[in-house]
């Protein structure tokens, strides 16, 4: 059984880019540790060779037609996505320096 | 023979081998995107317009929430070209698979890639080595996956800035086996790889763009070990020759840490091309946990092998079966052929110009022009042949000129010059030719007072010729050629010397 | 108007020149506006009165003052709209402080189909953050309150939709419904709710929780409103690769010519996990009370089993959690949603990120760190993968179960609507909420929640039913003969 302990927490919450406080590691750690104590009912299950199921369908994926569709544009003409955009410059999206 | 850092001769070569598994990703030339109906950056006609920042971005492209993903059918039949010029199994039934990692020009946070069960497995290419490619080595393709690019980012001072015109462009990874040993025969897999997937028109191959992008896993190993050594991974390189350069340094690199005790890191590194060296870009340990899973967007793609059949019938002539017809079609040397369907224009360019009446005669003078100055100033531009000035008539015309003497191949050699700056039609070779005045001199009569001139006025070398010194004939012709500013017959000048000095 | 309960009799209405679109819809936002309930996030009133005046106007001057039933079949229909789904134009939140500003650039496929049919979408209702909850607590814009029972919870994750149907602000509601998020709130709420088979009606523009379960479905005053609107919003969609390519019945007709006596011979199915112990007896009886009813009418009640019933909360939490933890990864703060003003000022990408994503809520988080747990190098085999296959177990059993049964019938929660904060503070409590309506989703059935009673208190009890995969006709038929029982819609 995997010890869920806050050291873990901090870990996969680094790797899910998620700050938390102190006292949330503290409470993950205890709820997360809970649940997959629960969860640990499904080792009594026999699986062997049994095909896992990802999907919600059977059945094979249906393959689109190469077609350009235009382009959404504001009045400006400037292209619509950037209408979300939290901070935008040269109609790029701006994020603190990516490098260095 | 190198040196050690302690100053000690030593004989690398004899005691290590570099071992190298080539990635290349590889933009497929579709209308629309891998999976969203935004215009894909490659235009069907191949050019690369730049576009405005983010006008080929719709909300799938930009991942937003509730958008999903629809597979292109264009970017399947490509890969599977891919696949099946390669000599790969085509998998009916292949997976898409979420990679997870976060960076700001990764829209979804995951990139929709292949892990278990990718589109084409198991196949090979065959390379030419060696001085003229007379020896032919088969290097194994581990698999060829479908998957999405990401965006691009922008650095500026104190922030980044991101366009996603790119993310969502389809590519294929092809994944080679660890099957390459040196620098040469990386660089010989990735212009067959580049030839195969330009002739079959899945990719327009513009290296400066980013269309064929390769990442090197290095490591070196004591020669005759079986075991791999740790390897680092050198990032996305995008020209042939840096990758031969990177991949130099790098094992160099390996063997230096090797020798001075140390251990390789596993990590990922990145090429310097200005400095030709390799530097860190993260260890291994900082490294990504992927979090890889089957994309429940999309469920398996199944393809039936009369599908796969009907692509496999439709296949272009690929580059090693051209090469062949041009050996046998055109007397042309193999390695010539080799090079000249490297590239796909260059191949088509090459065959346009010998197909006229009498061609076949011409083949061998026309690919000497191509692959040399041809070649030569398409590099330096940085061009295809068919975004130049050039037309095959042109090179018609001038391997016409040669063989029936009007001009020599020095002259020619101009000609290709001035055509590259201005161009013209097919008549703007007999011009040129007219207008520099290159035109050979055949008749070497009005030459004779000349050539009696300049053997009286050396009468020193004379003697040492007629004394047997054979080597002085050069001396005369070329005092000749330069009197007739090098428009003289060279064979016909080279006899009339040899009649003279035996007559004076 | 509090008598118009069903889309018929409103087209009835419209018919006789008693009420127009526009009337009705303003109408609702006075309700809406004078409620406590807190069921909506954001209104997009001029937007809805546009279209109600569209339509008032078309309804004379283009057809004559006749609803156009067949061409137009949800004319003048003010519905709301869970805030999963996206409409060109209008806030989207999903509850989530994240999206707090972001206005999508595009429709869901499911509300363009509504309101091609004639629908009118008066806002979007509030719901738990990201679809996960089965109280509606988690939202980041308060939780929603019960219609009728104040200190009670409306059941979640649609429980905007559930509050705001039962207390009459719209005529019907999208939900969305990935392990009963349909089902609890329209049981805890007195109303009809219903999940189609996955991969009826199209995800696009439905934001995503767990993309193998999600489906989008109707929250309404009657089986023959949820027919409709799901026969409407069903089929195949380009843009959703999961969309099922499968003919779409008039399941609207079904339900009208649906009769008690239709009950004879049909094979109801009761499956013995569905009724342990810690069920409370009043749900216990009202659920066993309509069984008997079926069964006086001449059903065939079959017992049947579906052994791996007991781990379905598990399976569900590994898969869904997985899958979860994925679909958040795009919420970064770089092309949507909200950046906090201190992320700017982080000194690298990382920092940005988490400074961002930090302001996630804490049971989203819960899930996120659950589900990148899960899926993380080393324990994906044991966690994700050894899920999916005792999925692939739980679907196997239905299948069996089919064999013998043309539908089954359970409770859809073991209590009625419990107290706000009675649960919140134990997440594996509040998970096993959703035991009974779980299993469906695993197996992508489609499944229903049908008034059948209140308890002492008079809160709602509902039945659950389920059929086979893509058989809505047999889900819709046994529903309204389970209303008929009840004595519901008429
Ligand atoms: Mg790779
Ligand atoms: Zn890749």
């Amino acid at each position: 059984m995997i010890d869920v302990n806050e050291t873990l927490i901090q870990k996969v919450a680094d790797l899910a880019r998620l700050e938390l406080s102190e006292a949330e590691i503290r409470e993950y750690a205890s709820s997360i540790g809970g649940i997959l104590k629960h969860v640990e009912q499904l080792n009594s299950v026999s699986t062997e060779g049994v095909e896992p199921m990802y999907y919600g369908i059977d059945g094979s994926l249906r393959l689109r037609e190469d077609l350009v569709q235009p382009m959404a544009v504001k009045e400006d003409g400037k292209p619509r996505i950037l209408e979300t955009a939290p901070e935008s410059i040269h109609d790029g999206f701006k994020v603190p320096p990516m490098i260095g | 023979m190198s040196i050690d850092y302690l100053g000690q001769p030593v004989n690398y070569d004899t005691e290590f081998e570099t071992v190298i598994g080539l990635e290349v990703h590889v933009q497929l030339a579709t209308d629309s995107k891998i999976f969203s109906p935004a215009k894909s950056r490659l235009s069907q006609d191949g050019s690369v317009a730049e576009e405005a920042t983010n006008a080929n971005t719709t909300e799938i492209c930009a991942g937003h929430p509730g958008t999903l993903p629809a597979l292109n059918e264009t970017a399947v039949e490509y890969a599977i070209r891919a696949g099946l010029a390669t000599n790969c199994q085509i998998n009916l039934r292949c997976i898409f698979a979420r990679k997870h990692y976060f960076y700001a020009d990764l829209p979804k946070g995951y990139q929709i890639s292949q892990f278990d069960l990718p589109l084409c497995v198991n196949g090979f290419l065959n390379i030419e080595l060696g001085a003229e490619g007379e020896t032919t080595k088969r290097i194994g393709i581990t698999r060829i996956h479908m998957e999405e690019d990401a965006g691009k980012s922008v650095h500026e001072y104190g922030y980044s800035l991101i366009n996603l015109n790119r993310a969502g462009t389809p590519l294929v990874e092809v994944v080679s086996e660890p099957d390459l040993r040196n620098p040469e025969e990386a660089g010989a897999y990735l212009r067959k790889l580049y030839a195969i997937v330009t002739a079959l028109g899945i990719c327009d191959g513009n290296l400066q763009e980013g269309n064929f992008r390769c990442d090197a896993n290095v490591s070196v190993r004591p020669k005759g070990s079986t075991r791999l050594g740790t390897r680092t991974e050198i990032k996305n390189v995008n020209s042939f020759r840096f990758v031969e350069k990177a991949i130099e340094y790098e094992a160099e690199r390996q063997r230096q840490v090797i020798l001075s005790g140390d251990r390789i890191v596993q990590e990922t590194r990145l090429y310097d091309a200005q400095k030709n060296q390799t530097y860190t870009m993260r260890a291994k340990e900082e490294a990504e946990d992927y979090r890889y899973f089957p994309d429940p967007d999309l469920p398996p793609l199944v393809l039936d092998s009369e599908y796969i059949e009907s692509i496999r019938n439709s296949l272009p002539e690929l580059p090693d079966d051209m090469r062949d017809r041009f050996v046998k079609e055109y007397g042309i040397t193999r390695y010539d052929a080799g090079v000249l369907v490297s590239q796909k224009s260059m191949a088509r360019f090459f065959e346009e110009s010998v197909s006229v009446e009498g061609g076949v005669s011409l083949a061998k003078t026309v690919a000497n022009l191509l692959i040399g100055e041809a070649a030569r100033l398409l590099n330096e531009g940085g061009i295809d042949i068919r975004a130049s000035r050039f037309k095959p008539e042109h090179f018609t015309e001038l391997a016409k000129l040669i063989s029936d003497k009007t001009i020599s191949v020095t002259a020619a050699k101009q000609v290709i010059g001035i055509l590259w700056s201005e161009g013209g039609t097919i008549t703007a070779v007999l011009e040129i030719v007219e207008r520099e005045g290159l035109k050979q001199v055949n008749d070497l009569s009005s030459l004779e007072p000349i050539i009696a001139k300049i053997i009286l006025d050396n009468p020193k070398q004379a003697e040492e010729f007629r004394a047997g010194k054979d080597k002085l004939i050069g001396f005369f012709v070329g005092q000749a050629m330069k009197a007739t500013q090098g428009k003289a017959n060279p064979a016909m000048l080279q006899e009339l010397v040899l009649k003279k000095l035996k007559e004076q | 108007m509090q008598e118009l309960k069903t889309i018929r009799q409103i087209h009835d209405a419209f018919d006789s020149g008693v009420l127009t679109p526009s009337d009705l819809t303003r109408n609702y936002f006075e309700t809406i506006k004078s409620s406590q309930h807190n069921a909506w996030i954001t209104l997009c009133e001029r937007r809805a009165l546009q279209q109600a005046e569209e339509l008032t106007n078309d309804l004379t001057y283009k057809h004559g003052g006749k609803v156009p039933r067949s061409a137009l079949p949800l004319f003048g229909i003010p519905l709301g709209i869970k805030d999963v789904l996206t409409i060109d134009g209008v806030r989207t939140t999903c509850a989530s402080k994240m999206l707090d500003n972001y206005v999508p650039p595009y429709t869901a496929t499911a509300v363009v189909k509504l309101e091609a049919a004639g629908a009118i979408s008066l806002g979007k209702l509030n719901m738990d953050e990201f679809a996960m909850g089965s109280s509606n607590e988690n939202s980041a814009y308060g939780t929603v309150l019960h219609p009728t029972h104040s200190d009670r919870v409306p059941g979640g994750s649609s429980g905007g939709s559930g509050t705001a149907v039962a207390a009459d602000h719209c005529l019907a509601a999208l939900g969305t419904d990935t392990g009963g998020s349909i089902r609890l709130p329209a049981s805890f709420c007195g109303i009809v709710g219903m999940k189609p088979t996955y991969g009826r009606i199209s995800r696009y523009g439905q934001i995503a929780f767990a993309s193998s379960l999600d489906q989008i479905g109707p929250m309404t005053k009657s089986v023959e409103d949820a027919a409709l609107l799901c026969q409407v919003m069903a089929g195949v969609d380009a843009k959703d690769s999961t969309s099922a390519e499968i003919e779409v019945d008039n399941w609207q007709q079904t339900v009208l010519e649906t009769r008690v006596s239709d009950a004879k011979g049909l094979r109801v199915g009761v499956p013995q996990e569905y009724f342990i112990d810690g069920i409370d007896v009043e749900v216990r009886n009202a659920i066993e009370g309509m069984i008997q009813k079926l069964k006086d009418q001449g059903a065939e009640i079959v017992p049947v089993s579906l052994p791996h019933t007991q781990y379905a909360v598990s399976t569900y939490y590994v898969i869904a959690v997985s899958e979860a933890s994925s679909n958040l990864s795009r919420y970064d703060g770089v092309r949507f949603g909200v950046r906090p003003p201190e992320a700017m000022q982080a000194a690298n990408l990382l920092d940005f990120y988490k400074k961002v994503r930090g302001n996630f809520g804490a049971e989203v988080k819960r899930r996120i760190i659950l589900g990148t747990f899960a899926l993380s190098s080393g324990f994906y085999d044991a966690y994700y993968r050894k899920a999916a296959q005792v999925r692939r177990l739980m679907r196997t059993d239905f299948e069996n179960a089919f064999q013998k049964v043309d539908v089954m019938v359970s409770p859809v929660a073991p209590t009625t609507a419990f107290k706000l904060g009675e649960k919140s503070k134990d997440p594996l409590t509040m998970y096993l909420t959703d035991i009974f309506t779980i299993p469906a989703s695993m197996a992508g059935l489609p499944a229903m929640s049908v008034p059948v009673g209140n308890d002492h208190q008079g809160l709602s009890i509902g039945m659950h039913l389920f059929a086979p995969r893509f058989n809505e006709t047999v889900l819709f038929k046994a529903g309204r003969i389970v209303e008929l029982l009840a004595g519901g819609a008429k």
